[in-house]
């Protein structure tokens, strides 16, 4: 405890000057402001802001670069909250529910919620790298491919039974999204994959098109037909300083939720890979079967944002550790992370915390401060965005429309990311004709390819025994926790069944 | 009894998950199967492929057993088609035209989508969204568009 207290000390006195604050301001600004641009998230802004970072101290150019990542994650969430558009699988999460309090006219409560939430997972999370760093680098060492693998069986089968429809059309969702996944050339053997002979497509598809595509264009056209068949209903809402703020049973609702969902992101983004949006999926799933009623979820229920979007925070903060410890960047951001670190000079290792302790714990400091600045900025510009909804629907479709094809023609400069685009938003629009959700789907797109890998090494291994998956303890356990959710989810879906059948039949597809 | 089935959610989603399915399938026919040891670039395909068969082939079977059925609605044409077709031409004449008329042409088609056309409004707009584009995209954010024609 002593010693955590002196390394946030010694972290908090290097990343507290104010040249720290000045360019972590910047980059919070910056995030946020660019990252509200569908399609256009943290990716896109660190990588304009990488060269200036060349002319700064590493912690600074480190802390800028963590604002810009914290900034855009939180205008990403902002994004997915006013308008279903999510850029990253972890605000896909925070459509779930955040869209729907924004349609019930509870969008600033809700924003000032994933403030909040994100604040609170990034310190909660730092308490834990503090405490259990040793420990969690050797739970990261101890995920073979055999783990992971059955880790993300485990985290499909949870995305299944966190949709609110039907598991059965979840388990498809999931499968048409590995599909996706595989779309482009075989990295092992070379060989092309339902590319159709495109050249476009040998790079597999981009999650930003999907996304767009899918959440993006299915709800801007199913809003504007539903417009169509009752005329013009434009929601009123209240724009009173009160209005925006959260109630006292928002709060109550979401201090366990954000306390579970902190641990959560903090173990599963030690995991290189797929950390931080495992890690919003998990969140939301374990909230939904510890709620006493999951039938809120999907619907507008607070823990749906504040869960994940705590833990998406603590997972950013723990995925720390792989990319300075091992060198393996969790995500693309981390990877240019990890560029500029080592531009000046400091090369990953397992003893980057004991050798250079400034850095590491700068950085974690920097975070905190990244995500008070973020607060600041963040909480005074919630009555704005919030006035966003108040424009009327006719004069804001058509824009974000614009804002999605420039969006994606930004992740590849390409036009042909513009049609795909169109194309996936005619499969989101019969999707939601056919009451599929489009959530699993996403999260079995970004886990395709490393399921893929995983397996492949895992049977490499092994010699193509499958009995490998539950030789490993860890695999076990996921393999039985995995088990334990399906059997649970069969179980209560009868039980819902026989309870609706003996009443009258009425609509329903559960 | 019959129609209800046929024009319920589940039988439709069915049909495309099958049809997904046995078009992965039939796309993977050419790549290497491999073993289990050794995977070929066709294993996971099928895999999946076969998965989301097996999945589409019970959601068919409880579709059809189900005593309950959510009925589809039935769709209007105009919104998608506008939606739709503003990307599509936004996206074939990006290139060429220029930022700005491809910005005002993507917002009056997109604004068609909607009843009562209104031309003063859109054409606001439509200026507006292209000023704002050639800032933000172009001079903001420096994407490669050129500006007109």
């Amino acid at each position: 405890m002593i010693e955590l207290i002196s390394n946030l000390s010694l972290g908090f006195g290097v990343a507290f000057t104010l040249e720290n604050l000045f360019y972590c301001l910047i980059g919070v600004t910056l995030g946020t402001f660019i990252g509200v641009l569908p399609g256009i998230g943290p990716l896109a802004t660190i990588s304009m802001l990488l060269p200036l970072s060349f002319y700064l101290e590493p912690v600074t150019a480190l802390i800028m670069l963590a604002g810009v990542y914290y900034g855009a994650m939180y205008g990403g969430s902002t994004a997915a909250i006013l308008m279903n558009l999510p850029g990253t699988g972890a605000s896909a999460v925070i459509c779930l529910d955040g869209n729907p309090m924004a349609k019930q006219g509870r969008a600033g409560p809700a924003l000032v919620a994933t403030a909040l939430a994100s604040f609170a997972g990034s310190v909660i999370a730092i308490f834990i790298v503090g405490l259990f760093a040793p420990l969690l680098a050797r739970w990261a060492l101890s995920f073979g491919p055999v783990e992971y693998f059955s880790l993300m069986v485990t985290g499909l089968l949870a995305a299944v039974l966190l949709a609110s429809g039907s598991p059965l059309k979840g388990v498809a969702m999931v499968f048409v999204g590995l599909m996706l996944g595989l779309v482009g050339i075989d990295v092992n053997s070379g060989a092309y994959r339902f590319t159709f002979g495109v050249p476009e497509l040998y790079g597999g598809v981009s999650f930003v098109v999907v996304a767009m595509g899918v959440f993006g264009f299915g709800e801007i056209i199913s809003n504007v037909e539903q417009r169509w068949r009752k005329g013009v209903a434009q929601p009123k809402y209240a724009f009173g300083w009160r209005d925006l703020l959260l109630t006292r049973d928002d709060l109550r609702q979401s201090v366990l939720p954000v306390l579970r969902g902190s641990a959560v992101g903090a173990f599963v983004g030690v995991l290189p890979g797929a950390g931080t949006t495992i890690s919003s999926f998990a969140a939301y799933a374990v909230e939904k079967q510890v709620a006493r009623d999951p039938s809120r979820f999907g619907k507008g229920a607070i823990e749906g944002v504040t869960a994940p979007e705590a833990a998406n925070n603590a997972a950013a903060n723990t995925s720390f550790i792989p990319t300075l410890t091992l060198g393996i960047p969790g995500d693309a951001v981390m990877a240019l992370m990890l560029a500029a670190i080592m531009i000046h000079g400091i090369s990953p290792g397992p003893q980057v915390m004991t050798n250079q302790p400034d850095l590491f714990w700068g950085l974690l400091a920097s975070m905190v401060i990244g995500n008070i600045l973020l607060l600041i900025l963040n909480i005074p510009l919630v009555g704005l965005w919030v006035r966003v909804l108040s424009i009327p629907y006719g004069l804001l479709y058509p824009p974000v429309v614009l804002l999605i094809c420039v969006g994606v023609f930004s992740v590849n400069n390409s036009v042909f990311d513009i049609f795909l685009v169109a194309g996936f938003g005619v499969f989101g629009y019969v999707l939601i004709k056919l009451g599929c959700e489009p959530a699993p789907m996403l999260l079995g797109f970004i886990l395709g390819p490393l399921m893929e890998e995983n397996f492949r090494r895992a049977m490499i291994l092994s010699r193509g025994d499958f009995r490998t998956f539950i030789e490993s303890p860890i695999s076990l356990s996921f393999l039985l926790l995995a088990a334990v959710m399906a059997s649970w989810s069969i179980f209560s879906a009868i039980r819902k069944g026989r309870a609706k059948n003996s009443r009258e039949p009425r609509d329903g597809n559960g | 009894m019959l129609r209800r089935i046929v024009k319920s959610q589940d039988f439709a989603a069915a049909f495309l998950f099958l049809g997904i399915g046995a078009a992965g399938l039939w796309l993977s026919s050419d790549l290497a199967m491999g073993t289990p040891a050794r995977m070929g670039p066709g294993f996971f395909p099928v895999v999946v492929s076969v998965g989301l068969l097996g999945t589409g082939a019970l959601l068919l079977g409880k579709s059809c057993v189900a005593q309950t059925h959510e009925p589809m609605i039935a769709p209007v044409i105009r919104p998608l088609l506008c939606i739709i077709g503003a990307t599509l031409i936004f996206g074939w004449i990006l290139e060429r035209s220029g930022l700005v008329i491809s910005v005002v042409i993507l917002v009056v088609i997109a604004r068609m989508a909607e009843s009562p056309f209104q031309p003063a409004r859109t054409s606001l707009l439509a200026v507006a969204a292209a000023l704002l584009s050639v800032v933000v995209f172009r001079d903001g954010l420096g994407l490669p568009l050129r500006v007109w024609p």
